[in-house]
């Protein structure tokens, strides 16, 4: 069939947001013709829900985007409005930086990098259709992809295509009883393409969120609020931002109360999710303000974080009271709400329903298994948030970019970074609710802390041809510092104990400790507050660290049992029948994969080590 | 363990009853073709027997040479048995001629005679049974009193598994209390307070602690071997008994027969856990008292793993006649008043005044019992143990954790060490049900 318009790339990405940014950044630096397809070119890096990027778990995955070489880390740091750590009463691992952006800013920024980016054409496109063709995979007779067709006539040929179409599938998004096509307010839904992927193999299901009204700044009362400023001492996520100096805004805090409460009782059956007009499963770590009243109904308040949108607006996001509540039910809940009685609305909050496509019908690298050359990554893989879909678009780019140069694959290990627990997660379990980070899900977090990602991924990056001259000798010059700083430590002693020794004492922190050394020894450790605190963090853990280290390695044993690509779980007649089905269904690369999938025993993997031997 | 893949795909028979005089015996057959063996061999009134998940039969045997007798047969389809395969068990008149024929005729379709505990090992590799339960069915299989019974149909029931499953449960919460604090510190919410972590860390350790010592108690009684004292009477078994121990447990007396009952101790030799039992001197007995006590004794006897053989010289012709009573029984003959006589050369030589040959018995006893223990489920009860006792260190590091105030998230690391350990012997998995336990205790999220 001949179209009136063709181009050719070596890989196309469909998907403006998150996850599109970073794989078409990744792909063209890496040296492919890449063309990033949207459906808007003004939406490019644009925040749909929460202006903020990090968080608990987030922020630990931006650090290790920005180590492997990704762009978030560095435009959050030269967009954001407020700077904060969280966690920082807790241990090193549990620390995580998280930021407010200013949401427009940080949508620009974006879109020039894109723009800049050699090697890289972003065009406003609808794409419709994939083009594929009969081939004969590694597994078996399958298909692969040719391109992509868009609206109008228009084939896009490509060796490789990368889908980050986020909720954008047949969305349809409800406020009370109404009901609007569309993946997000003001823009359209993907219908087609959803019904092209169906006709070709692919599952998919729905998930439903839901995003909170927004407020006109100018009629809060902010006298009645709670201040919470940013840190004094901001941390930038990004390993090559030297300083933060622009000024921070704070955020305010309010509470709902028992008035708010009775009156959404009273309104439950006009909750989409209540009546029954919702039906699929909402992320339950990010309840709608009805949610939390029905499953918590003895508490008494909820908190309502206030959180400005950017510095050129006066729009707040309303932090805790998603809600897909009617208009006149949203008015008035706010009007009981401490320092929001007067708040005008700007926006309405919804929810949205959106098809997604289960992750386990992904290999490791984020391609599909019955499509070859098509990769899948972001929130139409089932997950949330900017990070989680920013890191695994940063993984597909890199695998698509790879697989069109014949090298060899790129996977990240669960015990090397967050981004290999959560694509180990979805691709090995699959999902029942749309997955977000906890660090909890990371078996290894005392290793994975966001001080030392670079230390971690930064390697990894530079293989990938991703880091630069530049990050790269910094970092040789930070690792050659910590060797030099733990070497006197070693060798210098007071009062018969090493410094190390005695860094390791209940008591003890790096100042005292440099206070020791410059009063009994007149030794400096004068040094960069990173070298310290990466010195001081690996003498005080050293126990638990090297505890995981250990463990680690026993998980690798288990990893480096591969499982042949067509090797055939149905012959194992001494696995349970429920065992060969999900072991048939996810095809594990390798045993320790297999001992996650749910509803392994440990005896499945026994009768199946017995097999591979 | 040792077992081929092919081997756990082989056919196996065994005979589930003991031997010896019962109305009913019973052979169990599993494997991945064992129905059609049996409709090989058996004629049974429904022509498709084993098309449903599980069923009974009656039919009928008849044997090459002429042998007819009438049977019942149980079967369960995979994965719904006990070994997890295709599994039937044909119910007949007890006989060794009707049970040995069917064998027979069984190994001649191709099946083989199952070894010991491959049962059980299939059930087990097949995710039919935690290794808990595996080890209380090895014992019941070895059960040689109703003490022991008992003790080990406890086990099956749960009794060790329940309060080790209420511990992982009681500390799978713990830790999700504490991950949530961990993974939304910035909740309105107190997800844990101090006291309360150390009080349920605290909690959780007296109750594994526990558990330990109830599993060591009951591998006493359930593994331990009997080592019984037997020879004539005034042969010095008292005093070898107590020199044994180390202590005066029985009355010693030169009175031939002082010893009317049987005393029992628990003698340890290498770290192995023996019962010492020591019995009346073996004579006709004459009155009442006597010969109740001949019977508890040679109930004892039955029961012993090894028999030390106390006597002077001149007793070969009883311990010839004594061995004769019990075949199958490991002796050991001991000469014990070696200041009077050396025994016969192949009699240890103990004495009890100067202790000299003691040592010699003791290491004799231990190396009788290694050769008489090959069992191959015994191992798994000491990696059910080993996974306990690592919990407990969890625990303990963790309780030390939270007394000083240290890093939540180490803290976090330990109970799930913790956990997982439990689950080693709980036949449990670590899984994301940790996040629907937060989900489900808190309000978390924006």
């Amino acid at each position: 069939m001949p179209f009136s318009l063709e181009f050719e790339f070596d890989v196309v990405v469909v998907g403006g947001g998150h996850a599109g940014i970073e794989a078409s950044l990744a792909c063209a630096r890496m040296g492919c013709r890449t063309a990033l397809l949207t459906m808007s070119a003004d939406t490019v890096g644009m925040m749909s829900c929460n202006p903020a990027i990090g968080g608990i778990a987030k922020g630990q995955i931006v650090r290790e985007i920005d180590a492997l070489g990704g762009e978030m880390g560095k435009l959050i740091d030269a967009t954001a409005i407020q700077f904060r750590m969280l966690n920082k009463t807790k241990g090193p691992a549990m620390h995580s930086p998280r930021a407010q952006a200013d949401k427009k800013h940080y949508q620009t920024l974006a879109k020039d990098t894109v723009e800049r980016q050699a090697n890289l054409t972003l065009r406003q496109e609808l794409v419709e259709n994939l083009l594929l063709e009969k081939a004969c995979s590694a597994t078996g007779p399958g298909r692969k992809v040719m391109g992509v067709i868009c609206r109008g006539d228009t084939l896009y040929r490509a060796k490789m295509v990368i889908l980050t179409t986020g909720t954008f599938l047949k969305a349809l998004m409800h406020t009370g009883e109404a009901k609007t096509v569309g993946g997000r307010a003001g823009d359209a839904s993907s219908e087609s393409l959803g019904e092209s992927l169906l006709a070709s193999g692919i599952e998919l299901a729905r998930f439903k969120t839901g995003t909170p009204c927004r407020i006109n700044g100018r009629t809060i009362d902010f006298s009645q609020l709670e201040i919470q400023p940013g840190d004094d001492q901001p941390v930038p996520f990004s390993f090559s931002t030297r300083k933060i100096e622009r000024p921070q805004l704070p955020c305010h805090i309010t509470y709902t109360n028992q008035q708010v409460h009775d009156l959404i009782r009273a309104n439950l059956h006009r909750a989409p999710m209540y009546s029954g007009q919702i039906r699929c499963q909402g992320p339950r770590y990010c309840p709608s303000i009805e949610d939390k009243v029905v499953r918590f109904a003895d508490k008494d308040r909820h908190q309502v974080f206030l959180e400005p949108e950017g510095r050129n607006t006066q729009e707040y996001y309303c932090n805790g009271i998603s809600t897909s509540l009617p208009k006149d039910v949203q008015q008035k809940m706010l009007q009981h709400i401490p320092g929001l009685e007067k708040a005008e609305i700007l926006r309405w909050g919804y929810a949205v329903e959106y098809d997604f496509a289960q992750p386990t019908q992904l290999h490791l690298t984020l391609e599909s298994k019955a499509i070859e050359n098509l990769f899948f990554a972001g929130q139409l893989n089932g997950t949330t948030g900017y990070e989680e879909a920013a890191a695994q678009g940063l993984v597909a780019g890199v695998n698509a970019a790879r697989k069109v140069q014949g090298k060899s694959s790129f996977v990240i290990e669960r015990g090397a970074a967050y981004i290999g627990v959560m694509i180990d997660d979805l691709v090995t379990k699959g999902v029942d609710e749309p997955y977000r980070m906890f660090t909890s899900r990371a078996e290894y977090r005392l290793q994975l802390r966001h001080d030392n990602a670079d230390r971690r991924l930064t390697p990894l990056g530079r293989e990938m041809g991703l880091v630069g001259e530049e990050t790269w000798s910094q970092l040789q010059k930070k690792e050659y510092a910590i060797g030099q700083m733990r070497s006197l430590l070693t060798s210098q002693r007071s009062e018969g104990n090493t410094l190390e020794q005695i860094l390791r004492r209940h008591d003890v922190n790096w100042n005292h400790l440099a206070t020791i050394a410059q009063e009994r020894l007149g030794i400096s450790l004068d040094c960069e507050g990173e070298i310290a605190s990466q010195v001081e963090i690996e003498i005080k853990y050293q126990g638990y660290i090297g505890r995981q280290a250990e463990q680690v390695i026993k998980f690798q044993k288990l990893e480096s049992k591969t499982i042949p690509l067509r090797f055939d779980f149905e012959k194992i007649t001494q696995l349970r029948k429920e065992a060969r089905e999900k072991l048939t269904r996810v095809r594990p690369s390798n045993v320790g994969q297999a001992g996650r999938i749910s509803g392994i025993s440990p005896a499945d993997i026994a009768v199946l080590l017995l097999y591979l031997k | 363990m040792r077992y081929q893949i092919e081997a756990l795909e082989d056919d196996i028979a065994a005979l589930a009853t003991p031997p010896g005089p019962a109305l009913e015996a019973v052979i169990r057959v599993t494997g991945l073709s064992v129905f059609q063996h049996l409709s090989k061999i058996i004629s049974l009134n429904d022509p498709n027997p084993f098309e449903k998940k599980k069923g009974f039969h009656l039919g009928s045997y008849q044997s090459s040479d002429g042998l007819s007798f009438a049977l019942r047969i149980y079967h369960w389809r995979a994965p719904n048995s006990y070994s997890g395969q295709d599994l039937a068990e044909i119910h007949f008149p007890a006989s060794s001629v009707f049970s040995n024929s069917l064998l027979d005729s069984l190994v001649q379709q191709g099946v083989r005679l199952a070894r010991r505990g491959e049962f059980t090992l299939r059930g087990f590799l097949n995710g039919k049974l935690d290794i808990s339960q595996v080890d209380a069915i090895h014992q019941v299989i070895e059960a040689t009193d109703a003490h022991i019974l008992e003790n080990a149909l406890s086990r099956l029931a749960g009794g060790l598994l329940t309060p080790l499953k209420e511990s992982r449960e009681d500390l799978l919460n713990l830790l999700a209390d504490v991950e949530a604090n961990l993974d939304f510190a910035h909740e309105d919410i107190s997800f844990i307070a101090e006291e309360d972590l150390l009080r349920r860390i605290t909690h959780a350790l007296a109750k594994v602690t526990l558990t330990i010592r109830k599993m060591e108690n009951r591998s006493l009684t359930g593994q331990s071997p009997r080592v019984v004292l037997a020879g004539p009477p005034n042969a010095g078994k008292s005093t070898l008994f107590n020199s044994l121990l180390g202590a005066k447990s029985a009355l010693v007396s030169p009175i031939p027969g002082s010893t009317r009952d049987f005393l029992q101790s628990t003698l340890v030799v290498d770290g192995i856990t023996m019962v010492l039992v020591d019995t009346p001197g073996v004579e006709s007995a004459k009155g009442g008292l006597e010969k109740t006590a001949q019977e508890l004794a040679s109930r004892e006897w039955e029961m012993a793993s090894v028999i030390v053989f106390c006597a002077e010289d001149n007793h070969q012709p009883w311990l010839d006649r004594f061995s004769k009573r019990f075949t199958d029984k490991v002796f050991l003959p001991v000469a014990t008043k070696s200041d009077l006589s050396q025994g016969p050369p192949h009699w240890i030589a103990v004495s009890s005044l100067t202790q000299a040959g003691l040592g010699k018995v003791r290491a004799e006893i231990v190396s009788l019992f290694y050769e008489s223990s090959n069992s191959p489920l015994g191992e798994e009860l000491e990696k059910t143990q080993g996974s306990c006792k690592k919990a407990l260190e969890n625990l303990r590091r963790a309780h030390h954790l939270a007394l000083f105030n240290e890093p939540m998230e180490l803290l976090a690391l330990e109970l799930r060490e913790a956990v997982e350990n439990l689950g080693m012997v709980l036949g449990h998995v670590f899984t994301d049900d940790l996040l629907d336990r937060m989900f489900s205790r808190f309000c978390v999220g924006k």
